[in-house]
């Protein structure tokens, strides 16, 4: 038997996705379903004059029609609640969020009212003829412009449209280090909101049993348990007992998919009234007004340095936009996963770190790939970048300088964190290699010689994931702990099912977690199957997000597999007449023997088998094999990672041509190479997507300007080089896979190496900073300005 | 809105009976549909009757 952790298995997924056999939840018919469309607020801040359902309630095949009064009102004794905030940071200003709206709209796409009939296309038909009367009044979309004086207010409870002010470090420490040091860099830029577009839109579907008074819901989420709390908890006050969530296949979710959505229980809701199945299943349009959205952040910083290049200290502000309603995790992403990640790669002795919450009249902002990290590492290196130009020093030599040593693992950064391990100095000295960083720079200068526009970027980034300890994690404001829960069925005939707490909505679970659950017993990957996205299946769990499936939920499995495998031994033992001190479990070739003795041997089979016919088991042992566990970890793991950028404008139309991309990167022990550089990959290409193309753009009215693929612009194949990888493998000391989160890194580190590669191009112009997304047009503005005298 | 309204389709068999179905219906021509479709998704333009002409 081979061992497979390591190994690049194929994906046992894929022969069903690529066959079209994934059953995702637009793909559920029941008997009898009926079909949901919400009516949408075309207005970003209205008040609700009256709501006429009254030709809509009476067009052929209408089921029903409910608002948010409906909703809050009920209906047979049960009704909805406002939509809970599971972060809580403290003085947070949590206004209700009714799952359709009452009184006001407050953004573009804010649900009035939900159509229940017998098609998807009569249910869209019907919406035309509800008849909403709104009274327009202005908006603010700005997330610093939402505290200026006079702005118009989203909740009129929260004053200034603050939700909360997050600092964190010495200040006055930090003041007094600018002030003694030789420079002082500053900059106030704009980190742009982003759209997740997940491959599959967001759908759900419900139905409700009266004989046993309970309910099932199937719905697009990355974290199906924590769904299954929050309708039993707050929104819909059915017991949690009595809820099923199932998230089958899901098509991808970048974060977007996390959160506790209206839709999630107005359909319940509206299953349960009509007494009929129900189905919503959001198009493209729907996704990009009502999926939480990412990024939009308005920064001020100030990094001090000396002339010997050393970096004395770091003051950041910054606006953090919330949207108008708390998502589920809003609150989380600016604060505990964004200001405790301003060290990055480097001893920086003394930061400051603060961030406004703002409510403005835009779709609500939540985690995205990356969740604030890519935001501290965007601000941290394009504040290096600056320093190295301000010092004429090369940014990577400058990096170096400052890099935190190997040997000061584990490494308490000044803004709360403990760097778990990390080998940032052989991290450089491969991606040098790897990128050819010497010849680069030569090539820039020979470019430069011909007044070509050449730039190189470089980015070496931090990533903190899997959110942990849950005493922390809740000491932190999160509502729940982070740990994460796996169980292991062994059949009689010793095939296994896994049960896992995570969900796999893209990320190839089913194959890595069933590695790691073959190489535990030394048996067959094909006589894994791993379950997942179904609460009445699955023990409980926490689900998948900030990249922290392989940690936590692969710990999990070891945990059970360590526990079956001990049983395991005190079967064989009992079976061959020998003590249990004496077992020996190979895990290569699944059998357990006596020491010395490689005769008297027992296989994986024989013994689960043995488990069940139970009439020859050790005095007092239970029947059965079957083993569960909570894994709670020690601390986040800390992922890095070096990337490397070539670029070169064309200087008469602006448009950034990205010529060369190398990437290494250190998640710890990789489980699956394939699938860890697929996720390297697809992460990059994320991050590019930022740096050069993405903008998620509001109007002054708070129309959403990039509403649709056609003026949003998502990254393409063609905009890419061939991209090299590599890695270092410095494992986590504190799991016992010795992994680290992998699912973010590329985004993390490509938005700083791509951004800074484009500014490198850019600066024999004078230009000092562009803020993203880093498009021909605005380039060709900076090169014409450039030309006349002024940069930006 | 990714649902149009609802419409009746014909398929027209040769370039004579496009021009009879188009002048009789009313109705809008329909060939690779990239720039009717998504239109009639979004509620846009809602014809009443799509005379494909994409076999011709």
């Amino acid at each position: 038997m081979t061992r497979y952790l390591g190994t690049s298995v194929k994906r046992v997924e894929d022969p069903r996705f690529l066959r079209g056999l994934g059953r995702y939840v637009a793909n559920l018919t029941l008997p009898n379903m009926a079909y949901a469309a919400v009516k949408r607020s075309p207005l970003a801040h209205a008040t609700i004059r009256s709501i006429d359902t009254t030709r809509a309630k009476a067009l052929d095949g209408v089921i029903a029609v409910f608002t948010g009064e409906d909703l809050l009102e009920g209906t047979g004794g049960f009704k909805c609640g406002s939509l809970p905030c599971g972060f809580q940071v403290p003085n947070l200003n949590m206004p209700p969020h009714n799952p359709l709206a009452v009184d006001k709209v407050r953004h573009v796409g804010d649900g009035i009212a939900v159509v229940v009939a017998e098609s998807p296309y009569i249910a869209e038909d019907a919406l035309d003829l509800i008849e909403v009367d709104l009274d327009p009044l202005p908006a603010v979309v700005d997330a610093r412009g939402a505290m200026a004086d006079g702005a118009p207010l989203v909740h009129d409870s929260a004053e200034q449209n603050l939700a909360f002010h997050w600092p964190l470090g010495d200040e006055e420490a930090v003041n007094e280090a600018l002030s003694k040091s030789d420079h002082v860099v500053e900059l106030e830029f704009i980190n742009q909101r982003l759209i997740a577009n997940a491959m599959e839109p967001r759908a759900a579907a419900a139905e409700w049993d009266p004989a046993t008074e309970s309910l099932t819901v199937w719905t697009t989420s990355q974290n199906p348990h924590t769904i299954r709390l929050l309708l039993g908890a707050f929104t819909l006050g059915i017991p949690e007992h009595k809820i099923r969530v199932i998230s089958p296949d899901v098509g991808g979710g970048f974060g977007s998919k996390i959160f506790h959505y209206p839709e999630e229980v107005i359909v319940p809701f509206a299953a349960r009234a009509v007494g009929r199945p129900v189905k919503w299943v959001a198009t493209r349009s729907e996704s990009y007004v009502t999926d939480a959205q990412g990024r939009d952040h308005v920064t001020k910083a100030k990094l001090g340095v000396n002339n010997d290049g050393t970096m004395t200290a770091l003051h950041v502000t910054t606006w953090a936009n919330m949207g108008a309603y708390l998502s589920t995790f809003g609150p989380l992403i600016p604060t505990a996963l964004y200001i405790t990640l301003f060290s990055g790669v480097y001893k920086t002795p003394v930061i400051f770190g603060e961030a406004y919450g703002t409510f403005t009249h835009t779709v609500p902002v939540d985690a995205y790939r990356g969740a604030g990290r890519p935001e501290a590492s965007y601000l941290v290196e394009t504040m290096v970048d600056l320093a190295a130009r301000k010092l004429g020093m090369d940014p990577v030599e400058l990096r170096r300088k400052n890099l935190i040593p190997t040997d000061a693992f584990p490494y308490q950064t000044p803004v709360a964190l403990m760097y778990d391990s990390g080998n940032y100095q052989a991290l450089f000295e491969k991606i040098e290699e790897l990128s050819g960083y010497e010849s680069l720079r030569k090539e820039q200068e020979a470019a430069r010689a011909e007044g070509r526009l050449v730039g190189v970027g470089f980015a070496s980034c931090i990533e903190a994931s899997g959110p942990a300890p849950s005493a922390v994690a809740v000491g932190l404001g999160a509502a729940i702990g982070l740990f994460e829960s796996g169980a292991i069925r062994v059949h009689p005939t010793g095939k296994v099912t896994v049960l896992t707490g995570s969900h796999s909505h893209g990320q190839g679970h089913e194959t890595t977690f069933a590695q790691i659950v073959a190489d535990q017993f030394g048996i067959d990957i094909a006589d894994v199957d791993i379950v997942h996205g179904d609460t009445d299946r699955v023990q409980y769990g926490i689900g998948t997000y900030g990249s922290r499936s392989a940690a936590i939920g692969g710990s999990a499995l070891v945990k059970s597999a360590e526990k079956i495998r001990e049983k395991l031994k005190q079967i064989a033992a009992h079976q061959l007449e020998a003590s249990v001190e004496d077992m020996v479990y190979d895990q290569d070739e699944g059998t357990i023997s006596v020491a010395g003795s490689p005769d008297m041997v027992k296989t994986f089979a024989e013994l689960a088998f043995a488990s069940v016919l139970a009439n020859n088991l050790p005095e007092g042992m239970e029947p059965g094999l079957e083993e569960s566990s909570f894994y709670d970890p020690a601390n986040f793991t800390f992922p890095a990672s070096a990337h490397v950028a070539k670029v070169e404008i064309d200087p008469k139309t602006g448009e950034v041509d990205l010529q060369s991309y190398a990437a290494v990167d250190d998640v710890g022990n990789v489980i699956n190479p394939m699938i860890v550089e697929g996720q390297i990959l697809g992460g990059i290409v994320q991050g590019v997507g930022q740096a050069l193309w993405e903008n998620g753009i509001y109007d002054e009215d708070g129309q959403l300007l990039s509403g649709s693929m056609l003026s949003y612009a998502m990254p393409r194949a063609d905009g890419f080089p061939s991209i090299a990888l590599d890695r270092i493998e410095t494992p986590s000391p504190h799991n016992p896979l010795g992994a680290k989160g992998a699912g973010e890194m590329g985004t993390i580190a490509a938005t700083a190496a791509v951004s800074s590669a484009v500014l490198d191009a850019l600066a024999p112009l004078g230009v000092r900073h562009l803020n993203m997304p880093l498009t021909a047009e605005k380039i060709h503005q900076a090169i014409a300005a450039a030309g006349n005298g002024g940069g930006e | 809105m990714m649902y149009p309204r609802p419409f009746e389709y014909v398929r027209a068999g040769s370039v004579e009976e496009a021009l009879d179905l188009k002048s009789k219906t009313g109705g809008r021509f329909i060939a690779g549909g990239h720039s009717l479709l998504p239109m009639m998704k979004i509620r846009v333009t809602s014809p009443e009757t799509l005379v494909d002409i994409g076999r011709l």
